[in-house]
């Protein structure tokens, strides 16, 4: 079921793909800059319906590109945006790039369209984080933000590329001199964490997370509860009336006076 | 019952190698006296059952496989079970299986513990009771204590130093737990890394259940900043020391709700 699905997709953006290859080459390697492969490797469980409309709509590779992971070919794609570790999944992201390339060139005379659409699929954002988990694309992010702000063509996809805050994707979208900038993958033990900020007339405008914690959905969004919830707060040892202290556990003075006789009685 | 005595029924008892002090408000001598033996033999049946420091402990031998979980107390069932609903609930924060294979609910047992002993100073005739559990507490509802929060520099005994913040204890919230600090240092792990965990120099977190507080606490402590957000969730209230400033004080946290009467 799935493997046919995923042919039905692949096929679809193959020839997608060709046809804008074929309509105009020179557009991709601007766009492939642009946009983030990891970012378009969203694969949303809970709208089986975009992906049919998607298939034909400029977001078309949003699912399409997760589905193709191991069946079509890497196609022209002269700046696949992706570091090599990612596990087997690779030439996925070369078929993202080609299918935002031949969906961007489709739709490049009204980048206005494209920004919607996008906004759209940044509804997806916490889905493409739990499927980050497993595609491992985030390597893929790490390279695109640089170039993503270098011309104003990259303007529209890059404020295209998934974001959480649709507020900070209308000025990019409306101003050109609005730009977004992805932050490199930071991954600890604890998750991966990127952030992106919004710069208008060289100035930050709003500073994003899209990718948080243990990349998760659920986890962008708790963190992002927590955050404002503790107050800080500056303590100093004081002097006060107090019933108890609160403190962590520890050893009864009688316990170790006695441990220390034991000890003496053992010759220790 | 008879409450003439302003000044409230105060005893030390020791288990687990640890001090755990009773405070009776207004309580007769001689319904306070047997209270508190019931209240210590429920710590020292608890130990003798849960302690890995004693060889003949049920717990030490049940991991010997010498004896079944159905030989052992059923307590003993219920504390590990306990610490499988914590470690889901904390969402691996609190996790009681040491690397080594080895179950470990120490980090459970005296909350648990406290909690069920302090039923018997239900029947000690006071009109109210605090239990000062080396570190953590757990009171009567309706009388309300003013709790301090350790130093974590303190070593030992934190009684009569300064503390870094004054809680209420006794209306909303009844328990109280602390973790990490000075203490006993690099006992809790992270479950996540297997290191031992240093997230926060100290984490305190108040409600009205002891072994979740304590529970949690540990959680915290161990799994660091991502665990917060669900003690937060699980209706606890907290207060994290984040660091020491150069200038001696601490930088620290504190959920919305945090008794603090500092």
């Amino acid at each position: 079921m799935r493997a046919s699905r995923a042919l039905l997709v692949a096929g679809g953006c193959a020839a997608i793909v060709g046809a804008g290859w074929v309509a105009s080459p020179k557009e991709l390697p601007t766009l492939d800059l642009v946009a983030p492969a990891g970012d378009r490797d969203t694969e949303d469980p809970s709208s089986p319906v975009r992906d049919t409309e998607d298939r034909e709509s400029a977001d078309g590779d949003v699912n399409g590109d997760t589905e193709d992971r191991e069946s079509t070919e890497p196609a022209p794609s002269p700046s696949v945006s992706c570091t090599p570790d990612d596990d087997g999944d690779s030439d996925d992201d070369g078929d993202s790039d080609d299918d935002r390339d031949s969906e961007d060139r489709e739709s490049d005379d009204h980048d206005d369209d494209r920004d919607s659409e996008d906004r759209e699929s940044d509804d997806h954002d916490d889905d493409r984080d739990a499927e980050d988990r497993e595609a491992d694309d985030d390597d893929c992010v790490l390279v695109t933000p640089g170039p993503s702000v270098t011309e104003p063509a990259a303007e529209a996809p890059a404020s295209a590329t998934t974001d959480p805050a649709p507020a900070t994707t209308d000025p990019a979208t409306t101003d050109p001199t609005t730009t977004t900038h992805d932050g490199p993958v930071v991954t600890n033990p604890r998750g991966n964490y990127q952030a992106r900020i919004t710069v208008a007339d060289g100035r930050i405008v709003a500073v994003d997370a899209i990718v948080a914690g243990t990349s998760a959905g659920e986890s962008v969004e708790i963190n992002a509860q927590a955050i404002p919830a503790l107050a800080d707060r500056v303590l100093a040892a004081q002097s006060a009336n107090v019933d108890e202290v609160s403190g962590a556990s520890f050893t009864s003075p009688a316990f170790l006076e006695s441990v220390r006789g034991a000890m003496a009685d053992a010759g220790l | 019952m008879t409450a003439h005595n302003a000044a409230p029924h105060r005893t030390t008892v020791h288990a687990m190698a640890m001090p755990f002090t009773v405070e009776l408000d207004g309580a007769d001598p001689a319904d306070a006296e047997p209270a508190i033996a019931s209240f210590h033999g429920v710590l020292r049946w608890a130990d003798d059952v849960f302690s890995l420091w004693k060889d003949d402990s049920s717990l030490s031998r049940h991991l010997a496989g010498e004896l079944a979980l159905e030989e052992c107390p059923p307590e003993l069932r219920e504390v590990l079970e306990a610490c499988e609903w914590f470690r889901e609930a904390t969402d691996g924060g609190f996790d009681a299986r040491r690397r080594d294979g080895v179950i470990d609910p120490t980090g459970l047992v005296k909350g648990w513990a406290v909690a069920r002993a302090a039923r018997a100073l239900d029947r000690a005739g006071a009109s109210g009771w605090m239990v000062g559990a080396s570190g953590d507490i757990l009171c009567s509802p309706g009388t309300t204590r003013r709790i301090g929060i350790a130093d974590p520099h303190v070593k030992g005994d934190p009684a009569g130093t300064p503390v870094l913040d004054v809680v209420e204890l006794g209306g909303a919230f009844t328990a109280l737990a602390t973790s990490g600090g000075a203490q006993v240092v690099d006992h809790i792990w992270d479950p996540e890394t297997g290191e031992v965990a240093r997230h926060y120099p100290q984490v305190s977190v108040a409600g009205t259940d002891l072994t979740v507080c304590d529970a949690w606490a540990t959680a915290i402590a161990g799994g660091g900043p991502r665990i917060v957000p669900r003690a937060l969730a699980a209706g606890l209230e907290v207060l994290l020391v984040t660091g020491l400033r150069h200038d001696g004080t601490y930088d620290a946290q504190s959920s919305p709700g945090w008794p603090s009467v500092a």
